[in-house]
């Protein structure tokens, strides 16, 4: 899932070392416009429904983060 | 119309459109909407294959689309106007058949505008003598307001209420070039979000252009920002507004591909 994860964001943003940021949204390394491009793709791929509720910089902040609201949202089915 | 009263609303309502290949221009997050529920000016219309959300923004909607075809008509508020805003990535296509739809619907496009950005360590605004530019204070708030309200537009130009005006002087996010009766002849907004600063305003009052005041605010911007690599600032130019382009290129700022256009249907 790491993986797939990954080549996501990879495609998002190719310049970012995402295993080795930890403030991507604190430091304005993702923006906005990158998330919601990046939630459609993880709603998809992981056939999951993050929603506004989700919306929030500590969902996001790192990879592991983001790993976290996945399994969580699978989890909750 | 329906509002929206709740976030558990909403998020039956996004989280489904919130797929790949869903076209949107809302880019709002948690902390927008529950701020705008709060408020009680989210409202919402659903067709077959996309969704609207309007957020009443006094005189006008804010219209903000979840589109995944082009076969709905809308019906859209007639109390007053509707205006949105399309982003897009500079030689990208995607937002050329979502245009043509909402100007099938009656919107008319409008001032397009394009994002400068520069990396904080590469501002470099030209000094000039100290001396007409200041913090504002309270007292300038009245002009400052009547300045932002003359020249910049009354739907997506984020024109902060007196109130909010206030506010800002109190944050120190208002620079003004003044004369020798402290009368207001320009003003800088400065806003700073995480290593985002943002100048949402720079305008000198008519009679005082030419004097070069604009580089005088950018260069007393120069003294205020934190010089680190993190830290960028953005601005976003009309595009056909080429001297305002010039005097940016000048302080190091560039175009970072993404554009904009505002869409407005007057009933």
């Amino acid at each position: 899932m790491e993986e797939k994860l990954l080549k996501i964001l990879k495609e998002l943003r190719p310049e970012v070392d995402f295993t080795r940021e930890t403030r991507l949204i604190d430091e304005d390394i993702l923006d906005s416009f990158d998330i919601i491009a990046l939630v459609g793709e993880l709603n998809d791929t992981f056939d999951i429904q993050i929603g506004p509720e989700h919306l929030l910089p500590e969902n996001f902040n790192t990879l592991s983060c983001i790993l976290d609201l996945v399994r969580k949202l699978q989890a909750e089915g | 119309m329906e509002k929206i009263t709740d976030l558990d609303q909403l998020n039956k309502l996004l989280a489904p459109c919130m797929k790949r290949g869903v076209l949107t221009n809302n880019y709002l997050m948690y902390k927008d909407y529950k701020q705008y529920i709060e408020q009680g000016v989210l409202y919402y219309i659903k067709g077959r294959s996309g969704m609207l959300l309007f957020r009443d923004d006094g005189n006008h909607w804010r219209l903000l689309y979840y589109l995944s075809g082009f076969e709905d008509d809308f019906p859209l508020p007639e109390d007053k106007p509707s205006v949105m805003e399309v982003l897009f990535q500079a030689g990208g296509k995607e937002h050329e058949p979502v245009l043509a739809y909402w100007q099938s619907k009656g919107f008319k496009p409008y001032l397009p505008r394009k994002r400068m950005l520069v990396p904080a360590v590469e501002f470099k605004a030209a000094s000039f003598p100290a001396g007409t530019v200041v913090f504002a204070q309270k007292k300038h708030a009245p002009a400052i307001s009547a300045l932002l309200s003359a020249s910049f537009d009354r739907y997506l130009g984020c024109i902060p209420s007196q109130e909010e005006i206030i506010a800002g002087i109190e944050r120190k996010e208002f620079i003004c070039a003044v004369d020798a009766r402290d009368r207001i002849m320009g003003v800088l907004e400065i806003r700073r979000r995480r290593n985002l600063y943002t100048i949402r305003h720079l305008v000198v009052e008519r009679e005082f252009r030419g004097r070069g005041l604009a580089r005088k605010m950018l260069a007393f911007l120069e003294t205020i920002v934190e010089k680190d690599a993190k830290i960028k600032i953005e601005l976003w130019v009309q595009s056909n507004n080429p001297a305002a382009r010039r005097l940016y290129e000048k302080a190091g700022f560039s175009y970072d591909g993404l554009e904009s256009v505002g869409l407005l249907y007057e009933p």
